[in-house]
């Protein structure tokens, strides 16, 4: 009806402006002015006669001027504001219009307080959380890539994974996450939590915005609020979503045949003896394609449903949530279920509130259990000559007969079974948590409340599991004495806060003063059991429980004059039972200030609606990487020294890893210029930072020397001074709707340096993890690599290949093996002195791009991310390319020989080989280093709209169909299965060690409401 | 409404008011292990810190373990592999380019491991308030593993720190000279020679005695060249204070088996035992057997990652004993198609005849290393990780074959024949008084190198013996060692006689140089 209604009422406009044009009938002047309710003109405000091409724009003044027939309608628009109708009744039209969601306006929560948005003097990144809902992710982190700058996030991709997420690079090296703080609670982040029930998010980036949680805010904070309920009638939205789930890469690996050929001439290049799995024995039925074993097309399905309103004075909030996750990896799954209350009720000075998430989560892990098992790598190692399962393989130590090498004449590979693993190690991790908060609200006098805050997370988690019997690698035994064992944990984490704030505030004429004073006391206490029963008998359990105890004070103060000038003062002390007595206390303080230069009364630049600067300086604490009693070295109750005939087993004791008594705080000082404008009638929005941050006395486990005795990991100490640099921007631009199309754009860009400035012992100048260096004025972990430069086509090459002594410098090579740089040009090629850095694992710039649209009731929505500069170390491709062990090969690969000449292909052969061939193989060279620059369409989503009209007769009130696309398209020449990686650890960041890959989500889903 | 107020706002008071006292502390006590400075008060710490170092023999790099028999014996000319594990076959193939790979990483730390908890034992016990007689053997016992650890590190590496207080996270050793860690193995083991007991009794047999110090102390010295020395430790075990102790076992066999441990043959043995667990380290229920065995083991039984040459059998068929058999040594030494001497059809592997194991012409030629193999009682299985044969450090006939050299070193050929005939008729071999009467020095040390491969081959010392003997110092000798084992071909003058230091230590620690031409 109102559709058809609307079409009369264009179409009758149409002709009747057709008619006065035509007739030149005169028209009468509507002039007015437009303001926000707080009073502000809105300049740049487009107001145009509906259903005509007539527009103006209202000046600085917000006042405006159109020619419009009483009758008409007036479409009153101005970005960051609500959308205004009105009918022409008169000459004149003075209008307000209320802030939009999602503007200039809006109000942030900066911890402890909420501030306008525009009155920020910190860097803080608010995410769009309806782009970070179209992604299917597990966590907030991973729903969150690509939409602020600053924010680096790296996806695990395993189903109940938590990505890695680093907020302005790498400050620490250790544990890069930020802190979460959900409804007030400090907590971290976990796969239990409903990214549906997010009302939004913030992330406080720079020092002087995070200052107020002090010593744990040095990774950033990311601020999560979650719904509330909304006086009004109540309203009732759901979702329904369901896709496949894949890994969207493959290795092209050989098939049986080509292999076969391959692999035959290797053995022979050494002289070996050809195995007869490929020869006499050879047989063709067998051609196992291992990654088709390991991987399978996995299902998501999410299912949401919450309900919100207001009965008589309490509001509230309850959401219920399903998610289940078929991993695209066989026996590999995650579920998770949460139920949400979130209510809160006003009463005089009073008020009262509490938000709580009941979770369940259930997972199935990929098993990587023993000695030389990767699942991502032995999927493309395995031959395919191997039977997946065989009577040929079954042996007492390997009963069920999995395809693995027997090291006989027929067969011999290093390479583990890994389906076969997935299916004789049985792992489900159950975990049932309860997170919230609950808070009392007393408003001492107008501008003066005081409020306690108690936190509460608790945690049940189960682990139970089963080993049978079976080796999947030849050379590793079967576990457990190749009997069946069964595995338990049991763990009960808890973590109570408790807090009490006074927060002021209050507006003396121009002078706009916030502040809070507060009291913050954390405490955790987290038992776990593991249990381990062999064949029914039970061996000995080991209990730990981990304590501790966080205190602190805090304090802020915001001022404002005249919206113009904005200061803001922090201080936080906090006290944590992580370190010993004397270094036990530390003091974080901040201050920023601001400046809007627009409001000045010089300022008369016209395409500048709205400009502020602003600087901030402060200090931040870190100390999440530690563990509990970390400063004093523990005496290891466990060894063991048999003796006597009977060998009786005596109890020893004694220290088997090193501790250091002095750990303190690391503490990042960072400095921040920012500026933000609104340019041209707010069409466009702009934000610039530009932020130095020096992080001393890093905490992290940095590799010790093995003189040292040390066993069972590097203790953590306080090792390095580290600085980042890096250049922030976010340009939005609102496109003024024209009919019924209108659309946005986003684009973010990041760049970042980091650079070691010192370690905490004068005399390292450097550590060195695998094959990544982390050296005085570098960046962490560059690659620190041999030089290849292309193949020896024939003799006279390696002679002609000398050192300045004029000595052959590969003497033991033969035509067809790799060329090495003598880098240090000392007339010697040393695996020791001639490496040189290859590279970087750290990207030099990445951006994100956001696009919206919508036509009529279609929408869509594009993200896309990119990824540029950095070098990734490909182990799974040295894995199959160094061809001097039985694995498979990659299609297409080839070995150098005198008929068959190559530059990319060396000489190769599987069995003793010779010297040459060794150092073609020689890991630690750049052959196996590739740009990991990469561009994705990370997100991409089509939606319809139903129209209200069509709805009403259902009784609904919204409904929005989707199809939706995940790492649809990746434009990389990373030759692994994904350049979006995690890295092994901070020192190794751009290692690809066969990790999960992030996956391809195709979904299908409506949202609706009523 | 308003009650409801009330008494939420009564609760929450409450909460808070309870909740301070236990959150509000920042001295937490731990309640799952005791800090290192409320240990080492009594005997009883004293006795779990020694016992913690004997605890580290367990580790896959430490002596006699699973990864030395491939420095000692594979990289030696008896020995050679085949392991489909390029990197693993490296050592023993003489040309290593990973120098950091698992193996030697391990077998390198695993040392230094031992070394921080012998290093631990003597910086904390001597302030102990107990029993002053036992505090002295703990101490003894320390010097003594201390210098274990020392000798292996110092034949296998050559130039290595000299590390004797306990560690600090951020200490970046350099090299000590060769000397000083000799000089330094010689005090350890003359301090634990003086201060050990002679020998223990029920539950506490097998842990270091007079006498192990004095064998170690011996070959230590003979290592060096310091033969009065040598001649004058072993002494204490041959014909001194020590000699009721020690005698050869009647059956050469049961020196490699676990129901014959701990014999007078015996003079220091590294104990292990089968748990359930073949894995772990330090844990509550972790492996404290010898995963040494699957290595070594042929096909079906084990991975066969090493082997023996035959040139080694061929040294046994030399000589018959008097009675004109074969040397029984051969069968308790070398796992082969005859070992058996009636051949393959009577040759019992692993409780099968060698014939019915239908061996391929790549296998059935292979010789494997018999001695700490489980096939005397494994039958017809796999070997395990978690094995319980000790393994002995010190045998009294590689103490009677050492005097015997010593002797010889010193001139003393003549006197030295009494000793290498106890060996000798205890296999049944005729006296070499009588078989080779009147050898020159030179022509005995040759006879010497006869008599320790038959003896001795497959007990992780012929590394060091070639080493002494000057093989790897010489190109003559070394071109002896090429004849024998084609791995040497591999061998450089002045780089092959020690291994790569990780590079992964001296990337972390730039105090340390790499050796020579590596």
């Amino acid at each position: 009806m109102k559709k058809r209604n609307q079409f009369f009422k264009t179409t009758m406009s149409i002709l009747f402006a057709v008619l006065l044009c035509t007739a030149a009938f005169a028209q009468s002047k509507v002039t007015g002015t437009v303001k926000s309710v707080t009073g502000e003109p809105l300049s740049g405000a487009t107001i145009s006669v509906k259903g005509t091409s007539v527009s103006v724009v209202a000046d600085a003044k917000g006042a405006f001027s159109i020619e419009a027939s009483a009758g008409s309608v007036l479409v009153i628009s101005s970005v960051g504001y609500k959308t205004k109708e009105i009918t022409v009744s008169g000459s004149v039209v003075n209008e307000t219009l209320e802030i939009a969601e999602g503007s200039l306006n809006e109000v942030v929560v900066i911890g402890y307080q909420t501030v306008r948005k525009r009155d920020l003097t910190g860097a803080v990144g608010l995410i769009d959380t309806r782009a970070a809902n179209r992604n299917t992710s597990n966590t907030i982190a991973e729903s969150i890539q690509g939409l602020t700058p600053g924010v680096t996030v790296r996806n695990s991709g395993t189903p109940g994974g938590a990505a890695k997420i680093d907020i302005r690079g790498a400050g620490t090296f250790a544990n890069n996450n930020p802190l979460y703080i959900i409804d007030g609670m400090y907590t971290d982040a976990t796969p239990d939590f409903n990214p549906s029930d997010v009302e939004s998010i913030q992330i406080l980036k720079d020092a002087s915005a995070a200052a107020i949680y002090g010593s744990r805010a040095a990774n950033g904070v990311i601020i999560i609020t979650t719904k509330k309920g909304r006086k009004g009638p109540m309203v009732f939205s759901g979702s329904i979503k369901a896709g496949v789930q894949t890994v969207h890469n493959r290795y092209d690996m050989m098939d049986v045949n080509e292999y076969r050929t391959l692999a035959t001439t290797l053995y022979q290049a050494a002289g070996a003896a050809v195995p007869t799995s490929l020869t006499t024995d050879f047989d063709p039925a067998i051609n196992t394609n291992w990654q088709k074993e390991f991987l399978r097309t996995g299902a998501i399905g999410e299912y949401n449903m919450s309900a919100s309103g207001a009965i008589q004075k309490v509001n509230f909030f309850v959401s219920g949530n399903h998610f289940n996750n078929k991993g695209p990896v066989i026996d590999n799954n995650f579920s998770r279920s949460g139920f949400r209350i979130n209510t809160g009720t006003k009463l005089g000075r009073f008020s009262i509130g509490q938000n709580v998430l009941f979770s369940w989560t259930r997972e199935n892990p990929v098993a990587a259990g023993g000695v030389g098992v990767n699942p991502f790598v032995d999927m493309i190692t395995m031959p395919p000559v191997v039977a997946l399962q065989g009577s040929r393989y079954i042996s007492p130590e390997n009963p069920e007969g999995w395809g693995i090498g027997l090291n006989n004449a027929y067969l011999s590979t290093l390479t583990a079974n890994v389906p076969a693993l997935q299916r004789l190690d049985q792992f489900v991790q159950k975990n049932f948590k309860i997170r919230g908060n609950a808070y009392l609200d007393f408003r001492i006098m107008d501008g003066l409340v005081y409020r306690f805050n108690f936190g509460l997370e608790k945690t049940k988690d189960i682990g139970e599991g089963s080993r049978k019997p079976g080796t999947v690698r030849q050379g590793t035994p079967s576990p457990n004495n190749n009997k069946l064992a069964t595995f338990r944990t049991t763990g009960e984490f808890e973590s109570k806060l408790f807090e009490h704030t006074l927060n002021y505030d209050k507006t003396f004429g121009e002078h706009r003063i916030g502040a809070v004073a507060g009291f913050s006391n954390q405490t955790f206490n987290h038992p776990v059991n593991r249990f381990t029963t062999i064949e029914g008998s039970p061996t000995v359990e080991d209990p730990y429980t981990r304590r501790w105890n966080i205190i602190g004070f805090l304090g802020r103060v915001n001022y404002s004059y005249k919206e113009k000038y904005l200061t803001s003062i922090t201080f936080r002390r906090d006290g944590s039972s992580l370190f010993s007595k004397n270094f036990r206390w530390g003091n974080f303080p901040s201050a920023s200030v601001a400046w809007r230069i627009s409001k000045e009364d010089f300022w008369n630049v016209d395409a500048v609606n709205d400009l502020k600067v602003r600087v901030s300086y402060g200090s931040l604490g870190n100390s999440e990487f530690l563990q509990p009693w970390q400063y004093y070295a523990q005496i290891n109750p466990f060894p063991r020294a048999v003796f006597g005939p009977n060998s009786t087993e005596q109890i020893g004791g004694i220290v088997t890893q090193l501790a250091n008594n002095n750990l303190r705080w690391e503490r990042k000082n960072t400095t921040n210029f920012g500026a933000e404008a609104s340019l041209f009638n707010n069409l466009f929005s702009f934000s610039a930072d530009y932020f130095i941050a020096e992080s001393k006395d890093v905490l992290v486990d940095l590799p010790i020397s093995a003189t040292t005795g040390n066993a069972g990991g590097n203790p953590p100490v306080n090792a390095a001074t580290l600085k980042n640099r890096g250049i922030e921007l976010a340009l939005t631009y609102r496109a003024k709707p024209v009919k019924d199309f209108s659309w946005d754009a986003t684009v973010n860009f990041t760049s970042i340096r980091n650079e070691v400035v010192a370690f905490g012992n004068a005399t390292t100048k450097y550590t060195q993890l695998g094959d990544a260096r982390t050296e005085l004025g570098r960046s962490i972990g560059e690659w620190y690599v041999l030089k290849t430069d292309g193949i020896f086509q024939s003799q006279a090459e390696i002679d002609a290949h000398v050192g300045k002594t004029g000595q052959v410098l590969q003497p033991w090579s033969k035509p067809g093996d790799i060329r090495y740089i003598d880098v240090d040009d000392d007339g010697v090629l040393d695996l020791d002195k001639d490496r040189y850095y290859a590279g970087s694992p750290w990207a030099k710039w990445e951006a994100g791009l956001l696009l919206n649209a919508s036509y009529k009731n279609f929408t869509i929505n594009m993200q896309w991310y990119t990824v540029v500069g950095n070098q990734l170390y490909n182990r799974p491709r040295y894995n199959v390319d160094r061809m001097d062990q039985n694995t498979n090969f990659r299609k297409g690969a080839q070995v150098w020989t005198a008929q068959n000449q190559s530059n990319e292909w060396p000489r190769a052969a599987i069995g003793a080989p010779d010297r040459g061939i060794q150092y073609n193989v020689l890991p630690q060279s750049d052959r196996w280093l590739e740009s990991g620059s990469y561009l994705r369409l990370r997100n991409v989503e089509i939606g319809y709209t139903v129209s209200k009209s069509s709805l009403k007769r259902i009784g609904f009130n919204n409904c929005h169909f989707y199809l939706s696309g995940q790492n649809l398209l990746t434009i990389t020449k990373y030759t692994g299965l994904d350049p979006d990686i995690v890295g092994v650890n901070i020192f190794e960041r751009g290692l690809d060690n066969g990790q999960y890959p992030a996956l391809r989500i195709v979904s299908a889903g409506v949202r609706f409401g009523f | 409404m308003n009650n409801i107020v009330k008494l939420v706002i009564a609760a929450m008071l409450m909460v808070s008011a309870t909740a301070c006292k236990k959150t509000l502390e920042l001295e937490i006590e731990n309640p799952n292990r005791i800090d290192e400075s409320n240990f080492w008060k009594t005997g009883d710490d004293a006795l779990k810190g020694i016992n913690a170092v004997y605890g580290n023999f367990y580790r896959n790099g430490s002596p006699g373990s699973r990864w030395t028999p491939f420095y000692f014996d594979i990289r030696s000319d008896d020995g050679y592999s085949t392991s489909p594990w390029n990197e693993l076959r490296s050592v023993g193939g003489l040309n290593i380019t990973q120098y950091s790979f698992e193996v030697n990483f391990d077998t390198w730390g695993h040392h230094w491991r031992g070394v921080y908890r012998a290093n631990q034992v003597l910086a904390y016990v001597p302030a102990i308030q107990m029993d002053e007689n036992l505090k002295k053997q703990y101490l003894a016992e320390a010097k003594f593993i201390r210098a274990l650890y020392y000798y292996n590190l110092v034949t296998i590496w050559g130039n290595i720190p000299l590390i004797l207080q306990p560690s600090q996270p951020d200490d970046k050793p350099s090299q000590a000279t060769q000397q000083q860690v000799w000089a330094q193995i010689e005090n350890d083991l003359t301090d634990a020679a003086n201060n050990l007991p002679v020998s223990y009794t029920g539950e506490e047999v097998g842990r270091a005695t007079k006498g192990a110090a004095y064998g170690m102390l011996g070959r230590v010295y003979l290592q060096q060249k310091k033969n009065a020395q040598a001649a004058t430790a072993l002494e204490w075990l041959i014909t001194g204070p020590g000699m009721s102790l020690y005698n050869l076992e009647a059956n050469y066999a049961d020196n490699f088996k676990h129901t014959t441990e701990n014999n007078r043959e015996s003079v220091f043995e590294i104990q292990f035992k089968q748990r359930p667990e073949n894995s772990g380290e330090d844990g509550p229920a972790s492996n404290v057997g010898t995963s040494r065995a699957p290595f070594f083991a042929p096909p079906g039984h084990g991975f066969n990652d090493g082997n023996m040459h035959r040139w080694v059998v061929h040294e046994f068929l030399k000589e018959n004993t008097a009675g004109g058999g074969r040397d029984p040594r051969l069968a308790a030494t070398a796992l082969y198609d005859s070992t058996d001497e009636r051949g393959p059809d009577f040759t019992i592997v692993y409780g099968s005849t060698f014939t019915s194991k239908n061996y391929d012409n790549n296998i059935k030629n292979r010789v494997w290393y018999r001695k700490y193999l489980d096939d005397y009682f494994r039958i017809n299985q796999f070997e395990i990780f978690n094995s319980p044969v000790n393994f002995r450090v010190i045998r009294f006939a590689d103490v009677l074959l050492m005097y015997a050299e010593a002797l010889n070193n010193l001139g003393r050929t003549s006197e030295a024949y009494a000793f290498v005939d106890r060996v000798r008729e205890r296999s049944g071999l005729r006296k070499l008084s009588v078989a080779m009467p009147g050898l020159t020095q030179a022509q005995f040390q040759k006879q010497l190198e006869h008599e320790r491969i038959t003896e001795l081959s497959g007990e992780s010392l012929r590394w060091n013996d070639l080493a002494r003997w000057g093989y790897f110092d010489d190109a003559a000798k070394l071109a002896e060692l090429k004849a024998r084992d084609p791995e040497f071909n591999n061998f450089i003058l002045g780089r092959n006689k020690y291994m790569p230091i990780p590079q992964a230590e001296i990337d972390i620690n730039p105090n340390l140089v790499q050796n020579p031409n590596w």
